[in-house]
């Protein structure tokens, strides 16, 4: 009866890392500099309305230690160092952490502690208790029970999750032209509908906020867009190239600074408090 | 590959069996909610227990005066008559004919405006008797089959969101079911789905609903030792001398006298799941 939500999580993950390592080559796609270059730009030069709907869903007061999972170029991390939070990241990718130094200076926020290291491998005495853990758009975690109980372990006040509630765009766009370009079925992460069926089976139960996201990513070319595309759909020769220019050629929409791809998907902010009920 | 699993199937086999359950012990939920006790107890409830929670729920919803407002499950007017006294034109769909007259009796008593009423169960009532209103809300009251069409029924009868509460019981928060029916009836009780397969439903339906878990302690109250040992054989289908020794045995051992009444101390856990219509 009871459904077993944390092995088709895993059953999922495991789908989806035998699938990148055929593809990658080894090389991590947040390793490699260009797709860090462009995270960053977009970071610095692109609408930072989300970022700011983020920060103020989550009303961390200042003062606050924070350990931000998969932290990436800083993109919460630094603004919230900046508001006065003691801010740890857990980051793997050297390239993003390069990044997110290059943004911290920039931007004049204060010291961020750094754990160089993948969630799953991270060790709990290192990373510490902190009054909030938050992790954005990183929850393609191995192990999920492991990984869930983990982030609850170090958290003193509450915890911050966001991810994908339906498939963001260039996961709808692998799903479609995965088969023709690969041969094979596409296999996606879980999505945040199984990861709060996770939570609840490991006797948590979040609150969900859903937002719905109406804004595709911006290119300043239509070429750019398309060696994105190639990029994420692990396009190697020419039949592929052409199959994916077409795609984005249909798709592809002009903007007053330059092009995008519209998009319209959810993403959940999955939150607890360590002690529901309390002084109730 | 994604995993797809029929969740309105899981809600709909899980209230079959409940359903099945409560038949078996010459209980059907109709006869339940009709029964004067239950329905005194409720209205003394609402009158004059605990209105944090009902407070709680009204400010969650924040529906603004002069909304229409359709109440499904209204019970007593629980939340119909507090919504139609803070300036909704308010609709409610009720099966139970004592709980129609209690939910008049207590508007009376506040002087609250006029409720019409749909006298009948959720499953019954056509879309076009339904009709279309600004908010539409279900407040404990999903004991429903079909959950599939419920849900789609519900979704075109909002015209701007939908409210749902809805329970996620852990076996403590069922008030002893799941410890004393089976010494009672020598089976597993069977419970209703619970608001984590609910939302699931609706993932599944392309309805993305936002989630509110409170916890609080339990609330249902009880003037007194008989009432609440009554309402517990009542609830648990207890026809015999040993189950009631069972009853009250549990009871003399959980029970705690809080101001002039008792309560069944224990957390229990449900959800607001939300939407907005597009």
């Amino acid at each position: 009866m009871a459904v077993d939500y944390i092995s088709l999580w895993n059953e999922q993950r495991e789908a989806a890392n035998r699938q990148k390592q055929i593809k990658n080559d080894g090389e991590s796609f947040w390793e490699n500099p260009e797709n860090i270059r462009r995270f960053v730009d977009r970071l610095m030069n692109s609408d930072r309305s989300r970022i700011e709907n983020q920060l103020a869903a989550m009303q961390i007061p200042a003062g606050s230690t924070v350990l931000d999972i998969g932290a990436g170029p800083g993109t919460l991390a630094v603004p919230l160092a900046l508001a006065g939070c003691d801010v740890t990241v857990v980051e793997p990718a050297a390239g993003m952490r390069a990044a997110l130094k290059e943004y911290r200076e920039m931007a004049g926020a204060p010291e961020i502690r750094e754990v160089p290291s993948r969630w799953e491998d991270a060790d709990p005495a290192e990373v510490g208790v902190h009054d909030v853990v938050i992790a954005s758009f990183s929850l393609a975690l191995d192990d999920i029970a492991h990984s869930l109980k983990k982030i609850d372990a170090a958290a003193r006040r509450s915890v911050h999750l966001f991810w994908f509630l339906t498939l963001p765009t260039w996961t709808r766009a692998n799903l479609s032209l995965w088969p023709e370009l690969h041969g094979s079925e596409f296999a996606a992460e879980p999505t945040a509908d199984l990861l709060w069926n996770c939570l609840c089976q490991l006797g948590i139960y979040p609150d969900i906020t859903v937002e719905h996201v109406e804004k595709g990513q911006h290119y300043p070319t239509e070429e750019e867009a398309v060696a994105d595309y190639c990029r994420r759909l692990y396009v190697q020769d020419d039949r592929q190239r052409e199959i994916v220019t077409s795609f984005v050629h249909e798709r592809i929409v002009r903007t007053g600074a330059g092009f995008t791809i519209p998009k319209a998907s959810k993403t959940a902010h999955i939150r607890w408090e360590k002690f529901p009920g309390a002084g109730k | 590959m994604r995993y797809k699993i029929d969740y309105a199937r899981l809600w709909d086999e899980q209230h079959a069996r409940s359903l099945a359950q409560k038949k078996r012990m010459g209980e059907d939920r109709g006869k339940f909610w009709s029964n004067q006790d239950v329905v005194d107890r409720f209205v003394r409830n609402v009158i004059s227990g605990d209105r944090s929670r009902i407070e709680s729920q009204i400010a969650g919803m924040q529906i603004p005066p002069g909304s229409s407002v359709l109440d499904i499950g209204a019970g007593p007017g629980t939340l119909a008559v507090p919504l139609a006294l803070a300036g909704c034109q308010v609709t409610t769909v009720e099966p139970s004919a004592p709980m129609g007259a209690a939910m008049e009796e207590y508007r009376r008593l506040v002087n609250a405006p006029p409720i019409r009423e749909i006298r009948s169960r959720w499953e019954d009532v056509s879309p076009e008797e339904a009709g279309v209103h600004d908010v539409v809300v279900a407040s404990r009251s999903l004991i429903m089959g079909d959950i599939r069409n419920s849900l789609l029924k519900m979704d075109a009868a909002a015209k701007r969101a939908v409210h749902l509460y809805w329970f996620i019981s852990s076996p403590p928060s069922s008030g002893g079911n799941d410890e004393l029916w089976p010494a009672l009836h020598g089976e597993p009780y069977h419970g209703e789905a619970n608001a984590d397969v609910l939302w699931n439903v609706l993932c599944q339906l392309g309805i993305y609903a936002n989630v509110k878990v409170e916890t609080r302690d339990r609330d249902r109250c009880y003037s007194g030792f008989d009432e609440m040992r009554e309402d517990y054989y009542n609830r648990l289908s207890v026809k015999e001398d040993w189950q009631r020794e069972i009853v009250d045995a549990f009871l003399l051992d959980r029970a705690v006298s809080e101001g002039s009444g008792y309560i069944v101390p224990g957390r229990s856990r449900s959800a607001h799941i939300w939407w907005e219509k597009d």
